[in-house]
């Protein structure tokens, strides 16, 4: 495998561009807006500018990447490839509606991947012809720094393809988990309550949020809950609760807490707008 | 100043070592060694003359009781008392012993550190002297106090257990191997461990009778153990302290 495609220009698409073009893959970076996919390439030129000033990427490497990484604003010339990674906004309609032009585009030995973290696998690939060659390679964001990618097996995924993407995973220098399609998968289901708790807890009046967030880093988290999520978005955190909460048809364990819905709507999502659960100062 | 440390590895050689640290005569029981010693009588002596009895038995509601009321009868009437609140409320732990004003729950997740931070909780019986006394206890082990407000696991024991608990339920499901779940939440979310690695160093045992403490106390879904994690306490699979958890240990490790 030395081709690979990256659908979508956004935080994750490009990281996971950079990181492929890093190792060695010929990439081609595949967007809608012109626009996005130009910021795209900026961001990443920087990236790996300020990896060779700091002595973590090689000249040689990073010269290698920039002259690998190819841009284009049309499918029919992102899918001749060994691997497509869909990184594509997280609306099922719009990843399926994706992969079924792309399944008349591309070669049939070509492997397709999402990067969703919350649809499932197998859904995504009944979009197709290949649910074979079909599987989540769910990665972390940033991805140019995260070791940790989810590979998620749909009921269909074969052997073959299993192993190119662990191959795949490991020529990034990354570390693959293996993981069954089911909800929010390991990472985002697992640490539920690590927020959950967090918000009961203060909708108690157990203690306030600094003070949460005090003894859990005490234990060894690098962050506490409501600084971890001030840094990812209440409106995003809440989103995800949300969806967790959807697809296991209201299992109570995952119910949102009112004091998320009650950040979001006031606006107090967190870093980037100054205020959340604690105050940002420019 | 006397020291009586009584309840579960590894939380007793936990707490035990900073008490001796911290320069104080300390004694530890074990739970089986010390109802053992109860109904010998020679416990009895031993911690007569104690100036502070620490519990830490929380492998059910009903064990810790029991332990405690054998604690309070043997330690003398002005002792502080300390209980460890995870697998019931300070209150409810209060509510079985004489003299109920003396008990302070505190709360702790292993592995403690030298300089670590312990959680206080006052239950609705406790004096103001007495939750004084446990916080100049806490600085002298060189554990900064934070007060919180009375519950079952308190803060911490509370969010690490359920993280324990979905990471079961996860492995039940067979969502990923054991290793694998731990290893994406140390490099996916970056926890200090994995939830099961966490499991098997506080005990099973432990986990899971804080979980039962939780779900009794809101009688609420999300803190139903997972019966995987019941099945593997009544198999006496309880984690390192047994050589046996979601992973093996062997002996001398």
């Amino acid at each position: 495998m030395d081709k690979i495609a990256v659908i979508g220009a956004g935080t994750m698409g490009a990281g996971i561009a950079q990181v492929s073009a890093l190792a060695g893959y010929q990439v081609v970076l595949y967007d809608i807006s012109e626009d996005v996919l130009h910021k795209a390439l900026t961001g990443i030129q920087v990236s790996i500018d300020q990896g060779v000033a700091r002595g973590k990427i090689a000249a040689e490497a990073a010269k290698t990447a920039k002259v690998a990484l190819t841009l284009t604003t049309s499918l029919a010339e992102a899918a001749p490839v060994d691997l497509v990674i869909e990184a594509a906004p997280e609306t099922i309609d719009l990843k399926r509606q994706i992969f079924d032009e792309l399944e008349s585009l591309a070669p049939a030995h070509t492997i397709f991947a999402s990067n969703t973290s919350s649809l499932s696998i197998n859904v995504l690939a009944s979009a197709t012809q290949r649910q074979d060659r079909f599987l989540g390679l769910h990665f972390f964001n940033p991805a140019q720094v995260m070791k940790l990618v989810e590979v998620i097996r749909g009921d269909f995924t074969s052997e073959t393809t299993l192993a190119a993407a662990l191959a795949y995973v490991a020529r990034l220098g990354k570390t693959a988990v293996l993981c069954k399609d089911t909800p929010a998968f390991i990472v985002n289901r697992v640490a539920r309550p690590f927020y959950g708790e967090a918000f009961r807890l203060l909708g108690e009046n157990a203690a306030d949020h600094t003070t949460i967030d005090k003894l859990l880093k005490s234990l060894g988290f690098r962050m506490g809950p409501f600084e971890l999520i001030d840094l990812i978005g209440c409106d995003v955190n809440f989103a995800v609760t949300q969806s967790v909460y959807e697809v296991t048809f209201h299992d109570p364990k995952y119910r949102p807490h009112p004091i998320q819905q009650r950040m979001v709507e006031s606006g107090r999502l967190g870093r980037k707008t100054g205020h959340g659960f604690y105050e940002y100062k420019e | 100043m006397k020291v009586v440390v009584a309840g579960e590895r590894p939380f007793v050689e936990g707490i035990g070592r900073l008490c001796t640290q911290a320069g104080y005569d300390v004694v530890l029981y074990l739970v089986e060694d010390f109802n053992t010693a109860v109904q010998s009588g020679w416990a009895m002596a031993d911690a007569a003359n104690a100036d502070i009895a620490i519990e830490l038995h929380n492998e059910s509601a009903a064990a810790k009781e029991e332990l405690l009321v054998s604690l309070a009868a043997s330690i003398p009437r002005d002792a502080l008392l300390l209980t460890s609140a995870l697998a019931t409320s300070t209150t409810q732990a209060a509510a079985w012993v004489p003299r109920p004003e003396r008990v302070v729950g505190f709360g702790v997740v292993p592995p403690l550190q030298q300089q670590g931070m312990v959680e206080l909780a006052a239950g609705l019986q406790t004096s103001d002297e007495s939750l004084q006394q446990a916080i100049s206890f806490a600085r002298h082990l060189h554990q900064k106090p934070v007060i919180v407000t009375d519950g079952p696991g308190l803060v911490r024991a509370r969010v690490v257990c359920c993280l324990i608990n979905e990471a079961a339920s996860a492995l039940m499901e067979g969502v990923a191997s054991a290793a694998d779940i731990d290893k994406a939440m140390k490099l996916g979310a970056n926890y200090p461990f994995g939830p099961l690695e966490w499991g098997d160093y506080i005990g099973l045992d432990t986990v899971l009778g804080t979980l039962t403490g939780l779900f009794n106390e809101w009688g609420e879904d999300r803190y139903r153990p997972s019966p995987l994690l019941r099945r593997m306490v009544a198999a006496r699979k309880l984690g390192r302290k047994t050589g046996e958890g979601f992973y093996n240990y062997p002996k001398g490790d």
